[in-house]
């Protein structure tokens, strides 16, 4: 079974090539043939993870040598797959939600003239996804690294005749490039100081008597940059409620379910560069609560309906990366994968709403679709229940052992702020979920029900949206705790806290607390939601452009940076630079011009440069002899 | 007396196989044409297909020779150098065989002659990147030499002729150079062959003057065949003047098997003056890659600027021959399997485009191409990038290799020289893609659709792009195989 | 007994005769001819060494020098018949169609 491990990236990459030569020819079979080569992929993935199990806890980690990728002197970096119990687990996630969101793109896409394309371009995705999470080295997984990224620019621009989608690609893009850029040279520093980047001789605990700490903790640092790009944190977030301008299964895969975890993946991954160093951990620690709760407002704003799940999964993020600093690598794992299925569930449901509304985002113009497309209101509700933490569905389990670890381990504010955060999360996704599916139709077209090619993967999903708890129940005996533990180390309990019980009451009610005031507001009638957001159009607008983050960054940074790029552009660059590179190009083609002349046609001129050049080469053995 | 003739001396003839199996194949094809004129060309491709397959298999065979260094009283080595430089080489002769085939029987110009011919000068290149006796290297480099002048005029075209013409009277002429070189490296050390040679130099035992006057004819020759300035004239000419198929086969074969030959001579031989043709082959290597560069920025025709791209490839390729050695010899044989990759693809991807026999082979006939066809379009581009040596393509690490190798020898000048002519050389790839993206077609002419010459050109652009990712498949092979033994 | 160096000096011009027939002469025929004055220049070095080391290789490498020509004169005035047919000329200065 181990063997083929190499064919799960490499179907979704034989797809992606025979749908961008072949898309056209293939029609509506372009979209059966790259969710079918997923669907096989998620197979091989089950396979590899049912051999892993047989195998005793602490030996399952393989790596498959598949050859030598670069080998330039004494620098080797081989093309080495690594299994173990962590990259299997995001190998499921992929190929599993990829493979669901595939099915659901072949009725999403239907009638889109770059069809073939399209698909293309999301096996590809899968491909670079499942080359990140496999890789051995740093250099396989930074290459899936910037894989992605290009997918996910190809993706958000897919509709690139609007400007809005080009514009937000290129955002996106430059963005995540600049929290790339340090990881590059994060990646670098590890081969210069610890002198490889295999992740068998680097990621040991032993490694730690290499260099002092300080390296670590720059390395981590370094690292932990990448991952904020990618993954959307505070302060390199404002890419990613642009990138919704993509097709919404783009925005399902790429940024909810896969690509923006890589960043939680990372870190778990190399978790043990943060613990020698600790200050990255609490640099983590912060930055994740802040993107969580900030996030969460955001959310609170957004009129989009795209938007409001685009904060979201940001601030889901932001509790991930929270656990993550808190050394709870297992549950940040455990709510990367529920969350994957309920973020894709919601993006889902969302866009099979835009699909029986043509394309309509505007909570303002929704309302009372529960009677229209009644399934999908369902569904939508079970993604709802199970961000918001309503027990017994998987976001719930997620969410609690989060707070249950920030309580025992002694920030006791982290866990207020923490708790705060999940009454918010409730709070606008009630929000979402009254404002779009119950009160008073607000719509301009009449809405239909989608095809079952849509509505089945929702049902998919929301059976993993429900029951995926039951892979973690504990925080500490939960199977998939269990699992990860040979990887990511056992959770040390803290000792004090609150008992276990308690917590969870208490994590309960803030999540019934959101839903009943995001009842009362915006479900019950009873306060006119309109009039409130007159009366507090400050705050509103304040949130809706997300504490004016974008517009701060637009001001100081972008617009500066670009006077000073157009009068590079204009003064240096086309006077200075583009005058040399112009005259040393005619230099060229005048040089070119004249050699070609010396051609002849003629053999006997071709005879006599020959001999030309005989004779120079006599003069210089002439020299040598004499 | 008759069995003691059989037994005494042992012939080994394991050695020379792939040649005794392709010149089989040549008869048998040659003879089946011959006495059945309505054969098909099909069949006589198959066979021919199988003959190089056949050969192929004889070459794995040979890598894990446990006899002795050489066989034949001296005159073939048996390497695995030679191994891995026939099996590039038969490998292009496969190529050169199915674009033939596809080529002339769409151009109506299907001759029976071609398939044997074709087989006759791989047998010519294979033998030479296994000869270990100057009267070998001749013998071998006539066989394809004169195979390849006629399949350069195989069409009845005025330049097909042309080209075969200019390519014989200059090839001819360059053959008496190198035949001088033999005849001096013979008076200098009393032997021709490569490793007597090389004691007699080592010992000193021979006349320097006569010794260096050999190196000096013999890179001669060797420059005429590998292409390289000021020996290079005739390139554009025949390159332009051959039947497509003919100059794919001929621009990857060539040079692959006169620098197999070239490495061996120089490596062998004369390694005891290494010292003395290293700023030769220094100078040669700047010159040709400047040169090459530099005057394919003024071509109009795109098979004229492939073959000005190949000059200056061949220089890099020298550059590598600066950096004697196992480092310097693998990192020359991987440049030339890219080479042979990217401009097998590139002259396929040429042929498609002017869809019947010659013509649009202007770079003029290329804008648009991308509204024309999607697929001739990318894959070009993906030749032209390789051959521009940007990642991720086989030519990219080839020409890391090169510089690599060369830097490691202490040859930075010659490296600066190497990448800013890759720079200018990098102009004119782009432009052709500018070319294909970014202009409006000019006419409504359809390249050929016909499906399987895709396939065959998807192949070369399949593994240039495999190489260039994970060049670590054939680079541990390269390094096995670059070790001569003599 | 000629001297070594003397054959030597023979042989050397007659290769530079040769040379000067192939960039000086128009007629393809005439170059061809030339060509053969160089190879059989190079014969009788061979042959020369070949006495000079009282060794046989020199002779028998000048036995399939001669038989390759052979060969060659026999593919040359083929293509000269083919440029015949095709321009009624074999002067090779009018044989200009590929250039630049």
């Amino acid at each position: 079974m181990l063997r083929s491990v190499w064919l799960v990236p490499a179907l979704p990459l034989a797809g992606a090539a025979i749908n961008l030569f072949a898309g056209k020819r293939l029609g509506r079979w372009a979209g059966i043939l790259a969710s079918g080569l997923m669907v096989v992929a998620f197979a091989l993935a089950l396979g590899v993870l049912a051999y892993l199990l047989r195998l005793p806890g602490n030996e399952r980690l393989v790596v498959r040598h598949l050859g030598d990728w670069i080998s330039v002197g004494s620098f080797r970096v081989a093309a080495d797959l690594r299994v173990d119990p962590l990259s299997v687990t995001m190998m499921l996630v992929v190929t599993g939600v990829g493979a669901v969101i595939h099915v659901y793109s072949i009725g999403y896409m239907d009638g889109d003239p770059r069809y073939g394309r399209f698909f293309s371009y999301m096996n590809l995705f899968c491909f670079f996804m499942l080359t990140l999470v496999l890789a051995q080295n740093f250099l396989l997984l930074y290459l899936g690294w910037e894989g992605v990224g290009l997918c996910s620019y190809l993706l958000i621009g897919f509709w690139f005749e609007r400007p809005l989608a080009a514009s937000a690609a290129k955002k996106a893009f430059v963005v995540t490039r600049i929290g790339d850029t340090f990881m590059l040279v994060g990646i670098a520093l590890v081969f210069l100081r610890l002198g490889s980047l295999d992740f068998s001789a680097v990621l040991r605990p032993s490694i730690e008597s290499v260099q002092p700490s300080g390296v670590f903790t720059v390395i981590a640092l370094l690292l932990f940059a990448g991952a904020v790009g990618k993954s959307a944190q505070v302060p390199l977030h404002t890419w990613l409620p642009d990138a919704m301008e993509g097709p919404t299964p783009v925005s399902a895969l790429i940024h909810a379910a896969t690509m923006v975890t890589a960043g939680v993946y990372l870190v778990a991954r190399t978790h043990v560069f943060f613990e020698i160093s600790g200050v990255a951990l609490t640099v983590v620690l912060v930055i994740g609560l802040v993107t969580a709760v900030y996030a969460a407002t955001c959310a609170l704003g957004q009129d989009d309906l795209k938007r409001v799940l685009a904060y979201s999964t940001i601030s889901q993020l932001g509790y991930m990366f929270f656990a993550l600093g808190l050394k709870a690598y297992a549950a940040a794992l455990f709510l990367l994968v529920t969350h994957a299925f309920y973020k894709a569930l919601l993006f889902l449901s969302a866009g099979s709403v835009m699909h029986g509304l043509g394309g309509e985002t505007d909570l303002k113009r929704m309302g009372a679709l529960r009677r229209a497309m009644p399934f999908t209101a369902a569904m939508f509700g079970v993604g709802a229940l199970a961000i918001a933490g309503v027990p017994p569905l998987s976001g719930y389990f997620a969410k609690d052992q989060i707070l249950e670890v920030a309580n025992r381990s002694g920030y006791l504010i982290a866990w207020l702020v923490a708790l705060a955060g999940a009454f918010l999360s409730a709070l606008y996704i009630s929000r979402l979920m009254f404002l779009a599916f119950f009160g008073q139709d607000r719509t301009e077209r009449a809405a239909h029900e989608s095809p079952p090619v849509m509505t089945v993967p929702l049902a998919l999903l929301a059976v993993g949206a429900v029951f995926g708890g039951v892979l973690g129940l504990s925080v500490t005996s939960g199977r998939l705790q269990g699992f990860l533990a040979p990887v990511l180390g056992e959770l040390t309990e803290g000792a004090g806290g609150l008992p276990t019980a308690v917590l969870s009451v208490i994590s309960v009610l803030a999540a019934l607390a959101g839903i009943a005031v995001g009842w009362l507001v915006y479900g019950s009638g009873k306060v006119d939601w309109v009039a409130l957001r007159v009366r507090f159009a400050g705050v509103h607008e304040f949130l809706a452009h997300g504490w004016y983050v974008d517009d701060v960054y637009s001001t100081s940074l972008v617009a500066p940076g670009k006077a000073g790029a157009a009068f590079l552009a204009s003064a240096v660059d086309q006077r200075v630079i583009d005058g040399c590179v112009n005259g040393v190009g005619q230099l060229f083609q005048w040089a070119a011009s004249r050699g070609r002349r010396l051609q002849t046609g003629l053999v006997r001129n071709y005879g006599l440069a020959f001999l030309v050049g005989v004779v120079l080469i006599f003069v210089y053995v002439g020299v040598r002899l004499s | 007396m008759l069995a003691q003739f059989l037994i005494h001396p042992p012939i080994q003839l394991g050695p020379i196989g792939p040649e005794l199996v392709l010149t089989g194949t040549a008869i048998v094809v040659l003879l089946g044409a011959a006495f059945n004129p309505r054969i098909g060309h099909s069949t006589l491709l198959l066979v021919s297909l199988l003959g190089l397959a056949g050969a192929a298999l004889v070459s794995i065979g040979l890598w894990d020779w446990g006899g002795e260094l050489t066989v034949l009283a001296g005159m073939v080595a048996t390497d695995r150098f030679a191994v891995v430089a026939r099996l590039i080489l038969l490998g292009i002769a496969a190529m050169g065989l199915v674009y033939g085939y596809h080529y002339f029987r769409r151009s109506g110009e299907a001759r029976a002659e071609f398939y044997p011919l074709v087989l006759f000068a791989t047998a010519g290149m294979t033998l030479i990147a296994a000869a270990a006796d100057l009267i070998l290297v001749f013998l071998a480099l006539e066989i394809l030499s004169l195979s390849l002048y006629v399949l350069t005029g195989i069409s009845a075209r005025l330049s097909s002729v042309e080209g075969s013409m200019k390519y014989f009277l200059l090839g001819a002429f360059s053959s008496a150079f190198f035949l001088y070189g033999v005849a001096m490296a013979y008076g200098a050390t009393g032997s021709t062959r490569l490793s007597a040679i090389a004691h007699a130099l080592a010992g000193q035992t021979g006349s320097l003057g006569l010794a260096l006057a050999a190196v000096a004819f013999l890179g001669i020759g060797f420059g005429f065949k590998v292409a390289a300035v000021p020996f290079h004239m005739w390139t554009p000419d025949v390159y332009q003047g051959a039947p497509t198929p003919v100059t794919a086969f001929m621009a990857a074969g060539t040079k692959v098997a006169a620098f197999a030959a070239l490495i061996r001579v120089l490596e062998t031989s004369f390694q005891p003056l290494t010292l003395d043709w290293t700023p030769l082959v220094w100078t040669i290597a700047a010159v040709t890659v400047v040169a090459g560069s530099l005057i394919a920025i003024a071509q109009t025709d795109i098979k004229r600027m492939l073959a000005y791209s190949s000059i200056a490839h061949a220089g890099f390729v020298l550059i590598a021959l600066t950096a004697a050695g196992q480092d310097g010899i693998s990192a020359a044989l991987f440049y030339l399997l890219a080479y042979a990759l990217m401009v097998l693809g590139a002259f396929g991807v040429v042929m498609l485009v002017s869809a019947r026999g010659e013509g649009r082979t202007s770079l003029a006939s290329y804008a648009g191409l991308y509204r024309r066809s999607r697929l001739l379009a990318g894959l070009l581009t993906l030749f032209l990038l390789s051959l521009a040596g940007i990642p991720p393509t086989a030519g990219f690490i080839a020409k890391v290799n090169v510089f690599r190798a060369a830097v490691a020898a202490g040859h930075w000048p010659l490296v600066l020289v190497g990448v800013l002519a890759s720079v200018v050389a990098a102009f004119f790839y782009i432009r052709v893609m500018v070319l294909m993206y970014m202009q409006e077609p000019q006419d409504d002419a359809e390249p050929d659709r016909s499906p399987w010459p895709r396939v065959a050109v998807a192949v070369p652009a399949v593994l240039t792009l495999l190489f260039g990712v994970f060049p670590g498949i054939v680079l541990g092979v390269l390094d096995k195989a670059a070790i001569l033994r003599w | 007994m000629i001297r070594l160096p003397l054959v030597l000096f023979f042989s050397a011009v007659l290769f530079s005769t040769g040379v000067y027939g192939v960039l000086a002469r128009r007629n393809a025929v005439l170059v061809l001819m030339s060509i053969e004055l160089m190879l059989n220049a190079v014969n009788v070095n061979l042959v020369a060494f070949s006495q000079f080391w009282h060794d046989i290789t020199g002779q028998v490498f000048a036995l399939f020098v001669i038989a390759v020509a052979a060969a060659e004169v026999g593919i040359g005035l083929a293509i000269v018949i083919l440029i015949y047919r095709n321009r009624e000329t074999i002067n090779v200065d009018e044989v200009n169609l590929l250039k630049w």
